[in-house]
């Protein structure tokens, strides 16, 4: 059964865990600009605003890209992109509505989410459930 | 990647009258014998700052990261550090929030700022760039606003910044240095540091990671302390409902919640001011807000949606002491007054405690005609006179009128106003007494007095968990008595064993409510004084057993204590609680009848931690054990007698 990450805004306490596991999985250290979703707080300090791969079901990110190098996972669902197809164009994080691909400025590589196979290691470190991953 | 795990491995030194920016390895040398944060900064003090005042350019202004600031479990916490204009004395705050990871994974364990800018200048710290930027554009705004426009300048909301208000830049003595959602660099006059060198505001971003000794251990660690965070009553259900504010029944309760400037530790009105009441009528959402990395969130935002503070609304807090020392300490049961109070401390950035603290002073002078309308520019300074409290603090900021003598905090008012005030005077070695009475509450007692940095309860943040085993304290500690709030026994043990953790987080660059506070049980408080060692060595690769551990916190608060006596001379005579708690008995309430018996606890707690009683020095011995030789030899060389073991041991 597909499933996706979903963020319970009024549940989120802003801690960023959720990042820091990200990155300590994707690159195996801490940090949290390498992330593959991103928390956006608004200048009021009310409400937040998760930038979350949805794993579009016609995703622009994946029409966009003139290498085809975002290639969909069949068991999971996760678009995933071709490091060794990847040009680095960023045509692909102009074209997310969501600004849910990132661009790695170190590295020149673009930065997105896959859901870890599954693992969804954010989804684990959230204390507060306020990042779900469910069934569609 | 940095050169040891844990650690961003740079130091960048910034000397504002120079222009000059530096940058250099962090010594590993300092991290051996200080592993970080705290005790780093309160080394470079003793080594680079000598006999000038706080506000001098010569003084080092230090923002400090630890090796599990950016990392671990609470690790949004980070340290800013300078010599404290208000006391003379070592000078720090603690504080949340991002800033702290954010300096870190922009490349530095260590911001070393001294000098004094010509003009109001930033300090933009981007991926291991640093620019010293025009902030005239800057100069006067309040806080939020200020940062507001650098994030607004960079394009940059996750921008982090901490900055001072107009309190900050009018030299303010206690001023704080602010996060944009209300974290506060709060105690011991660091904005005012800040102000004296003209440095409006540090921004740091970065986009580097911090590696790991083990990483596979550091991720089953991860799992373990999140199951203990969860599954403890405290930091599992109550912290994340009411944070810190849950206390201000619960110390009013105990007898301890200083009301009216500490007349009495019993507050008739607590309930109206209480966390319960916060949450009910001010807190509007059921979340909390979480500092960087921690699964607790205890913070709240509050809100006033009616009456005369509608549109009030703070990004962080009141937190419990602010509810005290705006509230009980005023006589002021309005809460949403408080509110509004924190909101302008934290706007005009100042130390809510000591500004409460001051006011408090003033209030009770003004009861007792030591200061009267023609002094106060005509405030009627009655205990609950909320509208009074509401301009006296923006006064203060500004140094208007009145505000400009009360901006220099209580023991310098003290000494201008004579007559008598002294008795009435709040404060220890110059820093304003915080928040719960030493009659009613003798660990806490204790630990303020006994504090470097002055009258400091985080120094040693003694709380036994609710659900206290008291076999475990008859092991630990020689009686039941030493878990009694009301009795001084065994309390300078009891304050020592939290002084070690205490001091052990802010090394750490951890939490301390959440490794020391936030715990039910003893067992449980136990484990997380213990994890440490294990947290060290995952992230480090350091393996140190707990002793050893304990052998550092006590070198750092040891070489504090030595900054003090070289720096001010201070001793035995000057660890000494306002003579209220001494001279007056507790009037009313739950702890009615206390003193507070400051010889017998003081005695046993320089015994526990290696001073001589008479002096209150370190003896020579615990210096040579301590590795502080060269500390040992300066104190000497400057003619300081410090005692020796075998003349002068305990009776």
């Amino acid at each position: 059964m597909k499933k996706e990450l979903i963020f319970v805004e009024g549940n989120c306490t802003g801690c960023r865990l959720c990042e820091l596991m990200c990155v300590l999985e994707k690159e195996g250290a801490c940090g949290l600009s390498r992330a593959r979703l991103k928390l956006i707080e608004s200048d009021t300090l009310e409400t937040y605003d998760k930038k979350i791969c949805r794993q579009c079901d016609e995703p622009d990110c994946q029409a966009a890209c003139p290498e085809k190098a975002i290639i969909r996972n069949s068991s999971t669902g996760a678009l995933i992109v071709d490091q060794e197809l990847c040009t680095g164009c960023q045509l692909c994080v102009d074209a997310c509505p969501y600004e849910a691909i990132f661009w790695d400025t170190d590295r020149e590589v673009v930065l997105k989410c896959d859901l870890c196979d599954g693992k969804v290691f954010c989804v684990t470190a959230c204390p507060k459930q306020a990042l779900l991953f469910e069934p569609i | 990647m940095s050169s040891r795990p844990g650690y961003a491995g740079k130091i960048a030194i910034v000397d504002l009258s120079s222009n000059k920016v530096t940058k250099e390895p962090t010594p590993f040398g300092l991290l051996d014998m200080y592993i970080g944060m705290r005790g780093v900064t309160s080394y470079m003090l003793w080594d680079q700052v000598r006999e000038i005042d706080g506000t001098d350019p010569s003084n080092l202004l230090i923002f400090a990261t630890g090796p599990m600031t950016g990392v671990a479990l609470t690790g949004g916490r980070s340290l800013v550090a300078a010599k404290s204009p208000q006391t003379g004395l070592i000078g720090y705050a603690n504080f949340g929030g991002h800033f702290g990871p954010a300096l870190k994974y922009a490349g530095f364990d260590f911001l070393i700022i001294k000098g004094s800018a010509a003009k109001p200048v930033c300090l933009m710290i981007d991926d291991g760039n640093i620019t010293i930027e025009d902030a005239g554009y800057l100069w006067g705004k309040e806080t939020r606003e200020a940062i507001k426009m650098i994030r607004h300048n960079y394009g940059d909301s996750r921008l982090e910044v901490m900055a001072i208000g107009p309190a900050g830049e009018r030299l303010v003595k206690f001023s704080s240095i602010m996060s944009y959602d209300g974290h506060a660099g709060g105690r011991t006059g660091m904005g005012c540091v800040m102000g004296s060198k003209n440095l409006k505001a540090v921004a740091a971003r970065g986009s580097g990671l911090i590696n790991l000794a083990d990483l596979e251990g550091f991720q089953y660690l991860f799992r373990e302390l999140m199951d203990h965070i969860s599954l403890d009553q405290l930091s599992g259900q109550i912290a994340p409902s009411f944070g810190t504010t849950v206390l201000v029944n619960f110390v009013n309760e105990t007898g301890a919640l200083g009301t009216r400037n500490f007349q009495t530790g019993y507050f008739e009105d607590a309930e109206a001011i209480s966390g319960e009441t916060m949450l009910a009528k001010y807190t509007p959402w059921e979340r909390g807000r979480a500092c960087g990395l921690c699964p607790i969130a205890c913070d709240r935002s509050t809100r006033v949606d009616h009456g005369e503070f509608a549109g009030t609304c703070s990004g962080s807090g009141p937190e419990y002491a602010t509810l005290q020392n705006q509230g009980a300490r005023l006589g002021n049961n309005n809460l949403a007054a408080i509110i509004k109070a924190n909101d302008l401390c934290n706007q005009y950035g100042l130390d809510t405690y000591s500004t409460g603290g001051v006011m408090g002073f003033a209030y009770e002078l003004f009861e007792n005609g030591l200061l009267t309308k023609s002094d106060t520019d005509g405030l009627e300074l009655k205990w609950g006179n909320y509208q009074a409290q509401l301009k006296l603090i923006k006064k203060i900021a500004f140094r208007e009128g009145i505000g400009d003598l009360l901006a220099e905090g209580v023991s310098s008012v003290c000494q201008k106003i004579g007559g008598g005030s002294k008795h009435y005077a709040m404060e220890i070695k110059g820093l304003e007494y915080p928040s719960k009475d030493a009659r009613g509450d003798k660990m806490y007692g204790l630990c303020v007095t006994t504090a470097a940095r002055g009258a400091d309860h985080l120094y040693s943040l003694s709380e036994f968990p609710p659900d206290v085993e008291m076999d475990t304290i008859r092991n630990m500690f020689g009686t039941e008595k030493a878990a009694n709030y009301h009795l001084p026994d065994a309390k300078g043990k009891v304050v020592n064993f939290f002084e070690e953790a205490c001091t052990l987080t802010d090394l750490f660059g951890i939490c301390k409510l959440v490794y020391v506070t936030y715990v039910a049980s003893m067992k449980e408080l136990m484990y997380r004084r213990e994890v440490l060692t294990d947290l060290l060595r995952v992230v480090t690769g350091r393996e140190l057993d707990y002793k050893s551990l304990l052998e550092i916190a006590h070198r750092v608060t040891t070489l504090e204590r030595c900054f003090n006596i070289r720096e001010a001379g201070t001793g035995r005579t000057d660890d000494v609680p306002p003579s209220r708690f001494t001279q007056e008995k507790m009037p009313s309430g739950p702890a009615k009848g206390n003193l507070f018996e400051t010889d017998p606890m003081l005695d046993e707690f320089y015994d526990t931690i290696g001073f001589e009683r008479k002096t209150g020095w370190p003896f020579q011995e615990t210096l040579d054990g301590l590795g502080l030789i060269e500390v040992k030899n300066e104190l000497l060389q400057k003619g300081i007698k410090l005692p020796v073991k075998v003349d002068n041991g305990p009776d």
